[in-house]
């Protein structure tokens, strides 16, 4: 288990961080969100001592990290943002050097690892020659080297194409097994795909903490219902919001013909109904009438705003 | 005993890794040519235009030398890091601060040490044509790594402090070169003689003519010693300086 406990850190005038805690259970994979700037890169460093806190502690299961560093973090697995590394070393080279010092690191455990990751044709290529998709899966390696049971990984998707994207996630995925896993996103897609738990950051504080499906019931008290009409905005509105069930209609396009209106509503079912009886009392054309599923988007936004 | 072991496993690991990446790189075989080619320079004047050939020419030489050479080595060992961002992975391995300033001071001692020996060829020629004092060139070669140690320790903080090689090369080379310059008696002269001992005992070279006569005084030890000492608390605070502000 990581317990993140009071963290606060200040740059010069400015608060990077205000007394954040959180905690990801033993055997979880935590997805760790917030807008850029809101603290979760330096959250990470602190994790990983890279950076001191000003005040606060970080526990791996009991122990805190500044107690017996170079202890603990034989067990901790980081990749930082952007990803920096040797570029002048090979591929081998640079992942022997990080386990001679993590120590006791058995060869058929490391040639698992490049294995897993995909480097067994890369090793004695220099890093500074490989594409950014293979770089990051040397940052991954390096991250996994050694009695590694808990994982901070900072944006590990970030620079990659869609394919080299989903490589990575279900790496992490295929890597999961029995670790202890913070990673941070900015593709909120990636994070309802795999993480058990999510911890939204929100200039410098903990926004919210919790599964996806709690924090959305939570936190989303609205569900849209999307209608394709030709109903003029201005008249549904008009005959809409009569009903205490909806609060808001939207539309990016006004204009004639079809418009695709989003209706914020408490109960979609009663809406989606009410909705259906009005195009039809108007003689209004409908072409489209659903309910959007609620994303991980959508909860972004709520609780960022 | 085992804690021990693994610190100075730790130290042996990225020593030897910072070394690999010097002799990979050109700038260690640049440095050893430029090297050998100024102080050899320096012995041949000596037998060509004087008919006498001796070390003192050359320690003094590669004294000089060697105020050049070592910020062009220790320029890299922490702004390169800093710059390239490298510096995260590094200080995120299992490696405490001071390990890591060990080791990087012991692989630029040792890239020292190779420059220094890379001379050894001259009290070779010197023993076959003549009958040199060699206490005398083991007592210089000695001064000439302890001021080396010296260089590298100031270049290493200054080095710390700095993302950028070039503006770590300059400063270190100006910092060396005017503690170097102020015990030079070109310089002592045109103070008023109340300050000479003050600036003669605050020089590097000053302490190194005395150990390269085969004089081993204490004080010149304690010098170097407080200078390493001084180099390393100030290095390794400024260490600390960036895990509490970042790179």
């Amino acid at each position: 288990m990581i317990t993140v406990k009071n963290i606060s850190k200040q740059f010069s005038e400015t608060p990077a961080l205000d007394e954040v805690s959180f905690s990801v259970n033993t055997g979880e994979i935590a997805g760790f969100l917030g807008p850029n700037g809101a603290g979760k890169t330096t959250t990470m460093r602190i994790m990983t001592g890279f950076l001191e806190a000003d005040a606060g502690e970080v526990l791996y299961e009991d122990k805190a990290l500044h107690s017996d560093f170079v202890n603990i973090i034989k067990q901790v697995g980081y990749l930082p943002e952007n990803n920096p590394l040797y570029g002048e070393m090979r591929v081998d080279e640079f992942l022997l050097f990080a386990a001679k010092l993590k120590g006791n690191v058995r060869i058929d455990s490391l040639q698992k690892i490049v294995k897993a990751t995909g480097l067994t044709e890369r090793l004695n290529e220099n890093i500074a020659n490989l594409s950014k998709g293979y770089r990051q899966r040397v940052g991954l390696a390096k991250a996994l080297i050694g009695d590694v049971r808990y994982l901070i990984l900072d944006e590990p998707t970030t620079g990659l194409d869609p394919i080299q994207k989903e490589e990575i996630i279900s790496l992490i995925k295929k890597i999961a097994k029995n670790k202890t896993i913070l990673f941070s996103s900015h593709i909120l897609s990636e994070v309802s795909d795999i993480a058990d738990k999510v911890v939204i950051i929100n200039k410098g504080k903990i926004a919210a903490s919790g599964t996806g499906k709690d924090l959305m019931s939570k936190h989303l008290k609205h569900a849209i219902v999307k209608v394709k009409t030709n109903a003029p905005l201005k008249e549904m509105k008009i005959q809409l919001q009569k009903n205490k069930n909806i609060s808001e209609l939207e539309s990016n396009n006004n204009g004639k013909g079809f418009n695709l209106i989003s209706v914020s509503c408490v109960d979609p079912e009663l809406a989606s109904r009410e909705i259906f009886r009005t195009v039809v009392k108007n003689k209004w054309e409908l072409t489209e009438l659903y309910t959007e599923k609620q994303s991980m988007e959508s909860l972004f936004k709520e609780i960022t705003k | 005993m085992k804690n021990y072991q693994a610190n100075a496993r730790n130290i042996l690991i990225l020593m030897l890794k910072e070394l690999k990446d010097a002799f990979t790189s050109p700038v260690a075989y640049i440095v050893i040519s430029f090297f050998t080619i100024v102080v050899g320079i320096a012995f041949a004047k000596d037998i060509f235009v004087t008919s006498q050939a001796d070390m003192r020419s050359v320690f003094n030489t590669a004294s000089l030398v060697l105020v050049i050479v070592v910020p062009a080595i220790t320029m890299r060992s922490f702004a390169e890091e800093r710059q390239s961002g490298t510096y995260e992975i590094l200080s995120t391995l299992p490696l405490s601060s001071l390990q890591i300033l060990l080791a990087k001071f012991f692989a630029n001692l040792f890239l020292c040490l190779v420059i220094i020996l890379a001379t050894l060829p001259i009290p070779i020629i010197l023993n076959v044509i003549g009958q040199p004092n060699n206490g005398l060139i083991v007592a210089g070669y000695l001064g000439l790594f302890i001021l080396s140690a010296s260089y590298v320790a100031l270049g290493q903080f200054i080095s710390i402090n700095s993302t950028s090689q070039v503006a770590a090369f300059l400063l270190t080379v100006t910092l060396i070169a005017i503690l170097y310059v102020i015990g030079m008696d070109a310089f002592l002269q045109l103070l008023p003689q109340g300050m000479r001992s003050f600036f003669n005992a605050l020089s590097l070279k000053s302490h190194f003519d005395g150990i390269a006569k085969g004089v081993i005084d204490t004080r010149d030890i304690l010098y170097y010693f407080s200078i390493l000492l001084l180099m390393f608390y100030f290095t390794f605070k400024s260490i600390l300086r960036i895990k509490k502000k970042g790179l």
